[in-house]
């Protein structure tokens, strides 16, 4: 590939880019100039050898400490945003509230259930003067590519509202669906 | 995808063994920005080792590259609402890293260099000759690598060693994809000179 636009171009003493033979011993075919002159002659040997080096370099296995996810993910949950709660019910014993975090892990996990569908933002929040319970859901989704949009959010809104009202204690009323992305199939959203 | 599975080789077999590939980068930010620590530790599992490299490669040193690494992802949880990009968590992995060890590098009094890095030997299929030679090229890369600026350093292991664009270089170092390039050539001008020494 012609380097083009170097601002800071590296001149060899023969007044040879050094960038571009670099790119000429990448791709094995040195110019006329190269491969007479003594210096690009020895700055190309030393390229050989680099690349040679940095191929073992990059394979080189240089792995993590087996526990450093755990130490990164300790200090992650002790700095956790503090949650909401969302008012399901009152009996004798006093009030019965779901953190709005765990409701929203319901409504991704019950999305997910539709083929072609991955969930991604979701919140789950107690709608302003409605009865404990009543709750607005916003969810973005990602669809595979070809997926009908329309049934696929209708499907969410079925298994949603069932996931919601069955699993989590809560009535879904009002279920905000927004596509946000179209991944191809094969592979994850 | 299951949302029972628990514990650390749970979640690495989920990652890699979901029927319909490993979730993407923008659906674990998405879930992450949440709140979500399942799918923040996903984030972790999938890049901690890459930013580690590169911090040790960068630093020299085993222990501070550790601490950067947690930095890096602390950071990263905290400032997780200022992603505009979900799609764009590695470079931005990336660029905390690479600062955070340019500012150490910076800090530092004029030490000796480190190498805290064990050099691999080669296979073992190849000749003890052929290892040796390769263990040896790769100390010499080390000794030349220690030489560069600390910039160029940079530069030169997010292209070769990370691979990372001329446009992601230079948006993590602030500065241009022509920067980058001349930058890169420099280094790569004192390092091939340093192995003609070697050879």
């Amino acid at each position: 590939m012609a380097i083009e636009g170097v601002d800071e171009a590296y001149l060899l003493p023969c007044g040879q880019d050094a960038a571009i033979l670099w790119e000429h011993v990448t791709v094995g075919q040195l110019d006329e100039h190269e491969l007479d002159c003594p210096h690009c002659q020895a700055a190309s040997a030393g390229f050989v050898a680099l690349r040679e080096a940095t191929g073992e370099l990059a394979e080189a296995e240089l792995a993590p400490p087996r526990d450093l996810t755990e130490r990164i993910m300790r200090a992650v949950r002790t700095e956790r945003r503090r949650d909401a709660f969302i008012p399901i019910a009152d009996n004798d014993l006093g009030p019965i509230r779901v953190a709005a975090q765990a409701a929203a892990v319901v409504v991704r996990f019950a999305a997910d259930q539709t083929d072609g569908v991955t969930a991604r933002s979701c919140t789950v929040q107690q709608l302003p003067g409605e009865p404990d319970g009543w709750c607005a859901v916003r969810l973005e989704v990602a669809l595979r590519y070809g997926v009908d949009g329309m049934a696929a959010v209708d499907r969410i809104r079925e298994l949603v509202g069932a996931a919601a009202r069955e699993l989590a204690g809560f009535e879904p009323a009002w279920i905000d669906v927004t596509v946000v992305d179209i991944w191809p199939g094969g592979r994850g959203a | 995808m299951s949302l029972g599975a628990s514990g650390t080789d749970a979640a690495d077999a989920a990652d890699a063994t979901d029927p319909a590939g490993p979730l993407s980068d923008a659906t674990m930010v998405a879930r992450a920005r949440d709140g979500d620590t399942r799918a923040f530790e996903t984030l972790v599992r999938r890049y901690q080792r890459p930013i580690y490299r590169l911090a040790v490669r960068l630093l020299g040193d085993t222990g501070e590259a550790e601490d950067v690494t947690q930095e890096v992802f602390v950071t990263a949880w905290r400032r997780l609402p200022e992603i505009h990009e979900d799609k764009a968590i590695r470079s931005w992995l990336y660029r905390i890293a690479t600062n955070r060890c340019l500012n150490i590098l910076r800090s530092r009094k004029p030490v000796a260099p480190l190498f805290d890095e064990a050099i691999p030997m080669a296979s073992p299929a190849a000749s003890p000759e052929a290892r040796a030679e390769a263990h040896e090229r790769l100390l010499a890369l080390r000794v030349a690598l220690d030489r560069l600026t600390a910039e160029q350093r940079a530069c030169w292991l997010l292209r070769e060693v990370e691979e990372l664009s001329y446009a992601e270089i230079a948006s993590i170092l602030r500065t241009t994809p022509q920067a980058v390039r001349g930058r890169l050539a420099r280094a790569r001008a004192d390092l091939g000179e340093a192995m003609i020494s070697w050879q």
